[in-house]
């Protein structure tokens, strides 16, 4: 009884200091909420070729005609016609179900694969949010590691510092239904980076099995894609 | 005391109660220098939905860090030691608990038990973490049953109140004592 008298005694001030430390901590506070699109992002064209973030089948500019088409020999199920873009294109009726995993569907507020290359293709910043073993098996080329606990870490903040702002950043983390890229979203907005933040829908698998760009480590002869 | 009993008191439970209470006040300093991540890590684990409860797991990144300093401070000094190491060891069984659940649920999640440190373990929820966590647990039910042992404040507290209660019992007696004289 007197053990289990000083065990709530131990979880009372546990719950006490923690709730104060949790009040008191001020800004940057402690949020899980995901950062919305934010309007300047929703409404001006970030981009020359008019990609929108959160619009995953919009009817703008088709990418394909824009840059050279990564090849792509997956067809995750039967369409009528998979051509890359043919189901996006202007006029095309809305929100149509493309059988090119490049164009396949995404929430709302992020990018497609299709969308991410070509952003890729014009230099934009790709932030690997995955855990370091990950990174180091493969990632995007030339993308920057940044989980978001790197993000507040002074070895990350040196290389956050190197992306000018307003720049088009792309974050993007395994793949599913993965938290990291958001996570590293969120941190970046709470520590007040002024880039233009893209979330890529899909993963780096995705990105791997459409055989967009990846840098290997050398010795990881089986790891091609 | 025996010679047995105090190795006993000095190797092992000296030991194992620094130890122990020295890896969760580590493991409650990296977890506070960024509630940030460790509240996304619970929020990874998808327990609560995070729309609905959202306060509750932010303070609870706070409250979870907090306990383990409070528990493993009072390990290391010896104070109240077998309820810390009953909370160190509950929330071990809670958190062995909410790994299985984790990797059953398949879902890709970082474990943050030592913020951005791993220890030997992948930064993926996996049975690495369950097994380090079985292994804690151990020393913890050890104290349990065995409490603090040498240089714990409980035994100097109980030293100290045994002999204050010596002192009084002499007291009565030799007040009894002068009594029956008196008569």
């Amino acid at each position: 009884m007197r053990t289990l008298t000083q065990l709530l005694a131990i979880a009372g001030l546990g719950l006490i200091l923690g709730a104060a430390h949790a009040i008191v901590r001020g800004e940057p506070g402690v949020t899980l909420r995901d950062i919305a699109p934010g309007p300047a992002r929703a409404t001006d064209p970030p981009t020359p070729n008019g990609i929108r973030s959160g619009e995953p089948d919009s009817g703008g500019a088709n990418p394909s005609q824009a840059v050279d088409g990564p090849p792509s020999e997956q067809t995750a199920e039967p369409g009528p016609d998979p051509s890359p873009g043919s189901a996006s294109g202007p006029g095309a009726d809305p929100a149509p179900v493309s059988a090119d995993p490049l164009d396949a569907p995404v929430h709302p507020g992020q990018i497609t694969l299709r969308e991410a290359f070509e952003l890729f293709e014009q230099g934009a910043w790709f932030l690997d949010a995955r855990n370091e073993s990950d990174f180091s098996k493969g990632h995007i080329e030339g993308a920057i590691w940044m989980p978001a606990s790197r993000a507040s870490s002074n070895d990350g903040q040196d290389d956050l510092n190197f992306i000018p702002p307003g720049e088009v950043v792309v974050i993007y983390c395994t793949g599913g239904d993965c938290d990291a890229s958001k996570n590293t979203q969120r941190r970046l907005a709470l520590l007040q980076y002024d880039f233009d933040v893209r979330i890529l829908g899909k993963g780096y698998i995705d990105w791997i099995e459409a055989d967009l760009p990846v840098s290997l480590p050398e010795d990881a002869g089986g790891d091609e894609p | 005391m025996s010679f047995v009993k105090l190795l006993e008191s000095i190797v092992l439970q000296l030991v194992l109660r620094i130890a122990l209470g020295g890896i969760f006040c580590f493991a409650a300093f990296k977890k506070l220098a960024d509630p940030q991540s460790f509240a996304e890590a619970i929020k990874g684990f998808r327990v609560l939905d995070v729309n609905t409860v959202e306060p509750l797991m932010v303070t609870g990144a706070f409250v979870i860090p907090w306990v383990e300093m409070i528990a493993g401070a009072m390990l290391i000094l010896g104070f109240w030691t077998r309820a810390a190491a009953a909370t160190i060891g509950l929330a071990l069984l809670g958190f062995i608990g909410l790994l299985i659940s984790i990797i059953a649920r398949e879902i890709d999640a970082s474990c943050s038990c030592f913020g951005d440190l791993n220890f030997g373990c992948p930064d993926k929820v996996g049975w690495c973490q369950v097994l380090r966590n079985a292994i804690m647990l151990t020393p913890a039910i050890y104290l349990v049953w065995r409490q603090g042992g040498l240089l714990a404040l409980d035994e100097v507290l109980a030293r100290r109140a045994d002999a204050r209660a010596r002192v009084a019992l002499s007291a009565a007696d030799s007040g009894d004592q002068d009594a029956v004289a008196a008569r």
